[in-house]
């Protein structure tokens, strides 16, 4: 019975990893491509990680001594790819604009007249 | 002393996360609880070590997350967060299915928060949604310039906190925490 769940669990987060995937190659530039690997990096990670959470659980119900091998080092390793996907994410996007990549694709763009202020009252500070 | 506070804080996060990597090693003599001995030296001298390093990257003023409450709602935040998730997640993945329907812009969001750790979270909020992605923050206003897969019918460039989620405010969720 158990085992079913984390079967189901498995393909659910290669299925989200797989429809990232398609995105990346599916959306029309880079800023909608970042979406797309986002849902690699949320769902896809986290219904992984919720599976092998829940086999640790079986062993614990089964009395095994491993079980917190992989329940802590899973949680652990959740934590830090939620914290680590969100700065990269927004490493990456904002080092492209600054870098003169604007999105192609765009119904507004907020930041196209505020972006050369912003530098040049963080270029004053500094 | 002026470091003292950021050397301990540094050296019980490195510690806790130290415990966390090798538990388990306990072995038949010389073990406390789950850890043994000799790991448990190690990791206090390796943090230590940590705690000095990191002791000059601490520049806060405030001590308002000081207060374990504040972690507390931190801890039942999640459970918004996850709800405005599998909202963000499904959406992203039918937009995939389907194809060319998205209407991508960057929209000025002005969340009006007060501290940098609000911003923080926030600004990583929307982020880790698929969806939404922060491009950019004005450091002094907290203005946050955010890429949206989707802004909407009638586009505008500066967008209310509120309206970048689907369902629920997380913005009040986070003033609510950090202020």
């Amino acid at each position: 019975m158990i085992d079913t769940v984390i079967v189901i669990l498995v393909l659910l987060s290669l299925f989200f990893s797989i429809l990232g995937v398609i995105g990346l190659f599916r959306f029309p530039d880079f800023y909608t491509r970042i979406h797309a690997a986002g849902l690699v990096g949320s769902f896809g990670v986290l219904f992984a990680g919720f599976a092998v959470l829940l086999y640790a659980f079986t062993l614990w119900a089964a009395g095994e001594e491993a079980w917190f091998n992989y329940g802590a080092h899973v949680l652990l390793a959740l934590v830090v790819v939620v914290v680590t996907a969100t700065t990269s994410t927004h490493a990456i996007a904002r080092s492209a604009y600054r870098s003169g990549n604007t999105p192609k694709v765009h119904v507004i763009d907020a930041l196209e007249e505020d972006e050369p202020k912003m530098m040049a009252q963080e270029e004053a500070r500094r | 002393m002026k470091s003292i506070v950021p050397f301990i804080s540094a050296t019980v996060a490195a510690f806790i996360i130290y415990l966390v990597l090798s538990i388990g090693s306990a072995g038949e003599t010389n073990s406390i609880l789950l850890w043994s001995v000799p790991e448990l030296i190690i990791g206090l001298i390796l943090s230590i070590i940590t705690g000095l390093l990191c002791r000059k990257l601490w520049q806060g003023k405030r001590y308002t997350m000081a207060n374990p409450l504040r972690w507390l709602l931190l801890a039942v935040y999640i459970i918004p967060f996850v709800i405005e998730l599998i909202i963000a997640n499904l959406t992203v993945a039918w937009k995939i299915l389907t194809g060319r329907n998205i209407r991508p812009g960057i929209v000025k969001l002005t969340p009006g928060l007060k501290t940098d750790a609000g911003a923080l979270l926030l600004s990583a909020s929307i982020t880790f949604q698929p969806g939404t992605a922060t491009v950019d923050i004005n450091e002094k206003t907290r203005e946050m310039y955010i890429h949206c897969l989707d802004v909407g019918d009638a586009p505008v460039k500066g967008m209310e906190s509120g309206k970048i989620f689907a369902r629920l405010d997380l913005a009040k969720w986070i003033r609510r925490i950090t202020e």
